[in-house]
């Protein structure tokens, strides 16, 4: 099958589920684009059931959904390079139940929706929910009641994450209306209508909503595990007015959604320019000048993606080679454990050997979109 | 160094951060650990969390960043989704009883000093929760960027934690320790990891997060004043193979000194050594000079005014050359070149 011929090999160890909650950071740099990663991701969890059919030990035949929030590429461009790459059709998969997309390009920039939440705000939920009710009842879902997962026993903001239609104020109503794609939920298929982070968290609620929604009807017992993908989320950092208030928000806001009921994994595209990480680089050597020196964006872009990779299980590492371009490698990928890959010592081991271990390897997208990874000097063999 | 003191060293150091470790006695009310994605503090959170269950010590873990709360804890507090009042009234509930130990853990302090009103108040902040029944385990992430008023004379915030901080821990890989260590016998720059490298894309370096344990930098403020500094090893634990081996309940005392790490003593031979540098220094010199001063040889050359100094004494300049000699006995004078 052509999805298992798209997972290069030496990744699929990587890009297996882990057995617990966890978050994956790729991180990417210009020329060096974290996308092929993120779909390899993807199509790993979506290809599961029909290449482990037979096998089921080790969760690997478990049934594996996908919702994916991109504030890079809208749907067709997912769809069109999911197809080519794998010969999966999301749009098949997203009426079964298995995938769900949420689009935060397409609405983001909407003019007539500026105002960022601040932290005070987002905590005690005044913001109401920018959507319009009839897209969050949708009759394809059933309306249950959400659960957060258990490690997280006060939710915030309670009255939002109930089903029911929420209080819609007269100006968001507008918002509602100016939406400029208007999509019915049940083609798995949500628009972001702002860059609010309570959207953003409501509307990633409802698509997980969806891809688990067949899981009440169907009669095994199994669970449904959802993986998580963020593609850049960064892209909200620079959008916002208030980056400052911003980043901590949205750190918390992905912290919550990756501890959301049957979520099993969380993936998030960050790019790591060197411009992105001065203020880091900085604030790692001490340079109390240099670190003043800093634009908003720039400490906060760094800081964000510090943090991820210090709550990260597994950091992958895209870059350019060094050595200029080369017309069999694309760049360099480098698997390094994160902040958080020692999370208890229960299943170390069973786990120490290939999982998680570090490596750097060399890739090459070619022009039908397969990649190849190979190790140093194994390349042009092939 | 001499093995006595190494001994003495061992002794000493290696109770003390036991203390430190199991929080007894209340001997270090704030420890500020400080990391990195060179090595991240969870494995040693980890520890301080197993041996405050074998010290019957109540563990109290704020997770700001934690997705999976490690097992062990007695009480976790969500603070990713609280705002500062709701976090202080969660944590006065659960200190309430004075009796009680307990240990607070907060797993990352940069997200919380990005709070609003956080930043200005930390020191007020923290102090309230330490009391003489509780200690205080706080990671900061030195890689991690937190704001600072640019315009105000205060310090940064990690000058501030390190101000108010009773023990310092600060982790490292060990394998960046031990090419560092390498490096430095051979009279090299110490390789950088990471950050540092300054490699576009580059955030973790390579041998980050050893697998194999935390090399602890300690620094112990007495009361005093003075400080103990020392380098420790700290394995990770064997998880359950060993529990049941042991019988649950078993605890192995595991740390050591750095300088007593097999793989760290062969990679510097003898004599180099972290905590007082140059202290093998002159030594192990090979050669058939002797290289060395005598007693008397140097105090004689101590003795020795140089020319420019006693051109600094009196007039100095303009007064023009002046030719310096002080004869010796072996010297013969002459009287006809003296009148040239």
């Amino acid at each position: 099958m052509s999805a298992e011929k798209a997972l290069p090999p030496l990744l699929t160890q990587y890009l297996r589920l882990p057995p617990e909650v966890s978050l994956s950071l790729v991180t990417s740099v210009l020329g060096a684009s974290a996308n092929w990663v993120l779909e390899r991701y993807l199509i790993a969890a979506l290809a599961g059931p029909s290449r482990h059919g037979e096998e089921t030990e080790a969760g690997a035949g478990e049934d594996t959904r996908v919702v994916l929030v991109s504030w890079m590429s809208n749907w067709d461009s997912w769809r069109t390079e999911i197809r080519r790459t794998s010969g999966l059709d999301i749009a098949k998969l997203a009426q079964q139940h298995r995938f769900a997309f949420v689009d935060g390009l397409t609405g983001l920039l909407d003019s007539s929706n500026h105002r960022v939440p601040t932290k005070e705000e987002y905590s005690s939920g005044e913001i109401p929910i920018k959507q319009s009710p009839q897209s969050i009842r949708s009759p394809g879902t059933t309306p249950t009641v959400l659960n957060m997962s258990p490690i997280d026993p006060a939710p915030r903001k309670q009255g939002n994450l109930s089903p029911g239609p929420p209080e819609l104020k007269q100006d968001s109503r507008s918002a509602s209306i100016r939406r400029p794609v208007k999509l019915p939920a049940e083609n798995g298929r949500y628009v972001l209508s702002s860059d609010s982070l309570i959207s953003l968290e409501n509307t990633t609620l409802r698509a997980k909503e969806f891809v688990t929604a067949t899981q009440a009807s169907s009669e095994d017992s199994k669970e449904p595990r959802v993986l998580l993908i963020l593609d850049q989320p960064d892209l909200l950092l620079s959008t916002t007015q208030d980056p400052s208030k911003c980043f901590p928000a949205l750190l918390s806001t992905i912290t919550a959604l990756s501890q959301l009921q049957y979520v099993q994994a969380t993936v998030v595209g960050v790019g790591a320019d060197p411009h992105l990480t001065a203020a880091a680089t900085a604030e790692l050597d001490r340079e109390e000048a240099a670190i003043r020196a800093f634009s908003p964006l720039e400490s906060h872009h760094s800081a964000f993606l510090m943090s991820l990779a210090h709550r990260a299980r597994v950091v992958f590492q895209l870059r350019r080679l060094e050595s200029g371009w080369a017309s069999d490698v694309s760049g360099v990928l480098r698997v390094s454990p994160g902040g958080a890959w020692d999370s208890g010592d229960e299943e170390v081991a069973s786990n120490e050997g290939v999982e998680g271990q570090e490596k750097e390897m060399l890739y090459c997208v070619k022009a039908d979109g397969s990649v190849k990874v190979f190790e140093r000097g194994a390349g042009g063999v092939g | 160094m001499a093995p006595a003191q190494l001994q003495h060293r061992r002794t000493h150091n290696l109770l003390l951060i036991k203390k430190l470790l199991d929080c007894r006695d209340n001997a270090s009310p704030f420890t500020l650990v400080i990391d990195s994605l060179a090595q991240g503090a969870r494995h040693l959170l980890r520890e301080v969390i197993v041996r405050g269950k074998k010290s019957k010590t109540r563990t109290i873990y704020l997770s700001f960043e934690t997705l999976k709360i490690p097992t062990g804890v007695d009480v976790s507090v969500p603070a990713h989704s609280l705002d500062v009042q709701g976090l202080q009234r969660e944590l006065s509930r659960h200190l309430k009883d004075p009796q009680q130990r307990s240990i607070l853990i907060f797993d990352s302090l940069n997200i919380f000093l990005h709070y609003p009103s956080v930043s200005p108040e930390l020191p007020s902040i923290l102090s309230s929760l330490i009391s003489p029944s509780t200690s205080l385990v706080a990671v900061y992430h030195s890689d991690v960027p937190v704001p600072h008023d640019a315009t105000s004379y205060s310090p940064s915030s990690l000058t501030l934690l390190k101000y108010l901080a009773t023990t310092i821990i600060t982790t490292h890989s060990l394998t960046h320790v031990l090419a560092a260590k390498q490096a430095r016998q051979r009279s090299l720059a110490e390789p950088v990891f990471g950050l540092a490298e300054e490699k576009e894309g580059i955030i973790v370096g390579l041998g980050s997060n050893d697998r194999r344990g935390t090399v602890i930098e300690m620094e112990y403020r007495r009361k005093s004043g003075r400080a103990v500094h020392e380098l420790f090893f700290l394995p990770r634990r064997r998880s359950k193979a060993t529990d049941s081996l042991q019988g649950k309940g078993a605890f192995i005392e595991n740390i050591m000194l750095l300088d007593d790490h097999p793989r760290y003593k062969v990679a510097g031979a003898e004599g180099f050594d972290l905590t007082s540098p140059g202290a093998g220094e002159g030594e192990g010199i090979d050669s058939t000079f002797n290289l060395g001063l005598t007693e008397r040889q140097r105090r004689d050359r101590e003795g020795v005014v140089l020319p420019y100094f006693d051109a600094q004494n009196e007039g100095g300049v303009g007064e023009g050359g002046r030719i310096l000699y002080e004869m010796g006995v072996e010297d013969d004078f002459d009287e006809e070149e003296d009148e040239i």
